[in-house]
């Protein structure tokens, strides 16, 4: 192949790019990967902006934070024409055009590697009917046996979901009060918020709880069904959140026809499978064992603002007033 | 290089006692240096417990505080809401007991009403205590702290998760490493009613327990996931709150067994990582929370460089560097000194066989030491007096070999071959000083018939008597020899000019042959055994050569004056002829 001898400068998250799977691809080009892990979104920003993403040729990000390296103009559009595994994505990730942000015009800007939503897991002993809606998360019924995710941004557009508005992630001015009002409802429903899927599996098996708002998705479940608990797992009709990962080659790589190949090949059987067996996330080319395919999902998307969404969840969290935490 | 045996053994000596001393000094310090390290560890380890107990202890004043406060009867009073004053009691009461203890952020009475809403809460503000304002008051039913404090019985506390405070509007607390401790309080009825909550600074409670530990003492504090909660480097604690986490046992393997509750306390030795060119020995303790907590058990570890530990033993071992050098100078100057010892026995001994060389005679010997040496010094002495015997022999039968070689046997005669030796010498002398000699040869006349008549003894005893005759005739600086059998030879010096030597020769010759015609008396031994004695008459021939330095050779002379003692003969017996002359010679030329 052309690019032998080439090196391909990986930045990636823990997991999506093990050893095994990058030594294929090495065998199969004859470029040389050199794989940088990151475990923070502002760990990512920080490694592609500060050298004007001179320091890698490809990226995995997440759909919402994409938009900020776009604006940066830090990655470039990709070339999907020699991308075979493109047709083997499910039909919701060939969507291009309906996932927001992956597409600016008739350019792709990222092609989808993996996703989790953020679904309610329930105690099927205390809930024997999957919950249809977000609004279980406010039922007075599971008052105190329930709990939520300690995060402001997602937190406001979960309230924001239950309110029926129009953009969960584009809060209005007059929204506001509604939202925070709701929150603090959740506080005052909630027996408690969690920070790390651990600590949620560990208190909701300790404190009998009945029903789980899942950020980390089907790793609580997994969780949890290791702990004993039988649970079930529901997307909401309201949609679940969810993030979505892509593959996005930056503006400054050396090869793109390398990076694109590279992304083609973790649309393949091994790759995508690992992602499943090895991590517990779901990949985009093989039904999720834990959504159906008619099951809604809302992809992440950049809020209005997360400053204010962060520093008034703190207030909410501390225990506030609708007033004190609406004060500016 | 050549090295002399004192050199040689005192090397060896020194080398050996060097070796001695620098091993047991090696060995000996090693010991010392691991039976402090163990010591030191255990000593850690000892420490590590009393500060796991001082926050024990710490933790029961709390839990005593917190039991006064719940049995003051303005708690309920405020729960109830029927005393507008108890509110205000109950927070200068708080203000007091935050006043004594500097190490309280934060003291709250909470309802379980309202959604769990604080009714007295005090916090610390920078220096100032504040009492929040009932619009400020928080609802805080959703933390753990109060509902599972809620569930206890009455009297007990609950020790909360230990992280940094995030609670909005905290005050001093709010971003710092805290624990909360609270009890519930019941009614009468023994219905929960609220609890009372004191918010501690981790950092002040570990900052009291640091201040009395040594600075080279480092102190660390992990919760039962084994997440950091104290520790040198603020960066690497509550990495849980920060997103990146750093584990105890990251840093130290060994506190796994702790975190997998495999263990309960280790201690252990690490030179990675952090402490790579600095290594340090860690006792580390895991201790089981008792009360009811989220906290199931604490890690708490104390680790002191290890340089610091094996300074005594380096101490140790620089004195025993100085011992062993100081040994190492002693065995040299002992090696030296009996080297010295050994070698001047040796010297002694050396230089008095020099000396035997020179004098015969050994002395200085060290006869009387009784060592080794003493007994060689005896065997030298002994040789020596062997020697000087066999020496004096030698001498002995030296002269005795002379007297054969030139003296006849019989009558102690020169003989012919010492006679032919002073005659050379005397004709050279003779040359030399212009004087004038005379050698005169004599024989015996009829001395055949003696021998024949009365034997070879009697003839013996004739000789012997003739030679003691011209022994006694002749000057001093004359010479008589026998020549062999019945001739005898005279050798005269030193005589006067040539007219008038011939004359003092013949003077002098017919005095001996007088002398020789006096009878003898000879002794016969009969056949009887018996002694007899034979009167017995004896006349001589002589003949003369004179010489006067060195005109002819010793052997001619000799010749001439046979032919004139046969001249003599021939005129009659009892005669004296020169040489070359009928009647009185002239001197030969």
């Amino acid at each position: 192949m052309a690019s032998a001898g080439e090196t391909l400068r990986v930045l990636a998250w823990p997991g999506y790019a093990d050893a095994d799977l990058v030594k294929v691809f090495e065998q199969r080009s004859g470029a040389k990967v050199e794989v940088t892990l990151v475990d923070s979104d502002a760990a990512l920003w920080q490694k592609i902006s500060s050298n004007a993403a001179a320091d890698f040729d490809v990226f995995a990000v997440n759909t919402a934070e994409l938009q900020r390296y776009i604006s940066a103009a830090l990655v470039a559009p990709i070339d999907t024409r020699g991308m075979r595994n493109l047709a083997r994505q499910l039909p919701r990730f060939r969507e291009r055009k309906a996932i927001p942000g992956l597409m600016y015009g008739d350019q792709v800007f990222a092609i989808p590697y993996t996703y989790a939503e953020m679904g309610l897991i329930y105690d099927r002993a205390q809930i024997k009917t999957a919950p249809q809606s977000v609004h279980a998360l406010w039922d007075p019924q599971y008052r105190g046996k329930l709990l939520a995710y300690n995060g402001g941004v997602h937190n406001f557009s979960l309230a924001a979901q239950a309110l029926g508005l129009p953009n969960p992630f584009q809060l209005r001015t007059q929204d506001w009060p509604k939202v925070v009002h709701k929150l603090i409802d959740l506080r005052r429903n909630v027996l408690t918020f969690y920070a790390q899927p651990d600590e949620s599996a560990e208190t909701f098996k300790s404190r009998h709880a009945a029903l789980l708002f899942a950020n980390y998705g089907s790793q609580q479940v997994q969780l949890l069904k290791s702990a004993g608990v039988d649970v079930g797992y529901a997307i909401p009709g309201e949609g679940a959140l969810a993030w979505l990962d892509c593959w996005v080659i930056t503006r400054g790589a050396k090869n793109k026809k390398l990076a694109t190949a590279w992304i083609d090949y973790f649309l393949e059987t091994e790759p995508s499978n690992a992602l499943v067996l090895r991590q517990g996330l779901s990949n985009t080319t093989s039904a999720s064992p834990f959504t159906r395919a008619t099951d809604r999902l809302v992809w992440l998307e950049p809020v209005e603002d997360v400053d204010r969404r962060t520093r008034l969840w703190e207030r909410i969290l501390a225990g506030d007033s609708v007033d004190k935490v609406l004060k500016p | 290089m050549k090295f002399g045996i004192a050199t040689k053994m005192g090397l060896v000596l020194a080398i050996v006692g060097m070796l001695a001393a620098g091993i047991t000094g090696f060995y000996v310090y090693r010991a010392s240096r691991s039976l402090l390290v163990e010591s030191a560890k255990g000593e850690l380890l000892t420490a590590t417990q009393v500060l796991a107990r001082r926050i024990t202890s710490a933790r029961q004043e709390i839990t005593r505080n917190l039991r006064i406060i719940a049995a003051q009867p303005e708690v309920l009073k405020v729960l109830d809401a029927a005393d507008p004053q108890a509110a205000d009691r109950l927070a200068v009461f708080f203000m007091s007991v935050m006043k004594a203890n500097p190490g309280y952020f934060q003291m709250r009475l909470i309802s379980v009403k309202n959604n769990g809403m604080e009714r007295v809460r005090v916090d610390r503000d920078e220096h100032a205590l504040l009492r929040i304002a009932p619009h400020d008051l928080q609802e805080k039913g959703h933390y753990a702290y109060v509902y599972e404090t809620l569930g206890l019985p009455a009297g007990a506390t609950y020790l909360s998760r230990i992280v940094i405070n995030r609670e909005v509007g905290a005050h001093s607390g709010f971003g710092q490493p805290t624990a909360q401790l609270a009890t519930p309080i019941f009614d009468r009825q023994g219905k929960a009613r609220g609890l009372v909550v004191i918010s501690v600074d981790l950092n002040g409670v570990f900052d009291l327990l640091r201040a009395d530990l040594p600075a080279e003492f480092q102190l660390f504090f992990a919760n039962s996931d084994g997440d950091f909660l104290i520790h040198p480097d603020a960066g690497k604690t509550f990495g849980f709150d920060k997103g990146r986490r750093y584990f105890v046992y990251d840093e130290f393997p060994a506190t796994k067994a702790l975190v997998e509750n495999k263990d309960a306390q280790i201690v252990t030795e690490v030179g990675a990582g952090r402490y790579a060119g600095n290594p340090v020995v860690a006792a580390f303790i895991a201790q089981r929370v008792v009360v009811a907590s989220g906290e199931p058990s604490v890690i708490l570890g104390l680790a002191q460089p290890l340089g610091s530990m094996v300074k005594q033993a380096d101490r140790l071992g620089r004195v025993m560097a100085q011992l062993v050098a100081g040994l190492s100078l002693a065995a040299i100057l002992l090696a030296l000194i009996l080297g010295r010892i050994v070698t001047r026995s040796i010297n002694t001994m050396s230089n008095a066989v020099q000396a035997f060389t020179g004098s015969n005679t050994i002395e200085g010997l060290p006869l009387h030491s009784q060592d080794e040496i003493g007994v060689l010094a005896r065997s030298f002495d002994r040789m020596q007096k062997q020697i000087r015997l066999q020496l004096a022999e030698l001498e002995v039968s030296g002269r005795e070999l002379q007297q054969l070689a030139y003296y006849d046997p019989l009558t102690s005669l020169p003989n012919r071959r010492l006679m032919m030796d002073r005659l050379q010498h005397t004709m050279a002398n003779s040359l030399r000083h212009h004087r004038h000699g005379a050698l005169l040869l004599l024989d015996l006349d009829n001395f055949k018939t003696l021998n024949d008549c009365l034997g070879h003894d009697a003839g013996d005893q004739l000789l012997v008597e003739v030679a003691k005759r011209l022994r006694a005739s002749i000057r001093e600086a004359d010479s008589v020899a026998r020549l062999g059998g019945d001739e005898f030879v005279l050798i005269l010096d030193d005589l006067d000019d040539m007219g008038t030597a011939p004359m003092q020769v013949e003077t002098i010759a017919a005095k001996l042959q007088r002398s020789l015609a006096e009878p003898y008396t000879i002794e016969i031994r009969e056949r009887s055994g018996a002694l007899t004695q034979h009167r017995h008459q004896c006349t001589s021939s002589i003949g003369i050569a004179m010489f006067s330095g060195h005109s002819v050779p010793a052997e001619e002379l000799l010749k001439r004056a046979d032919s004139a003692m046969y001249q003599s003969k021939a005129a009659g017996r009892n005669t004296l002829r020169f040489f070359g002359h009928d009647g009185p010679p002239p001197a030969v030329g």
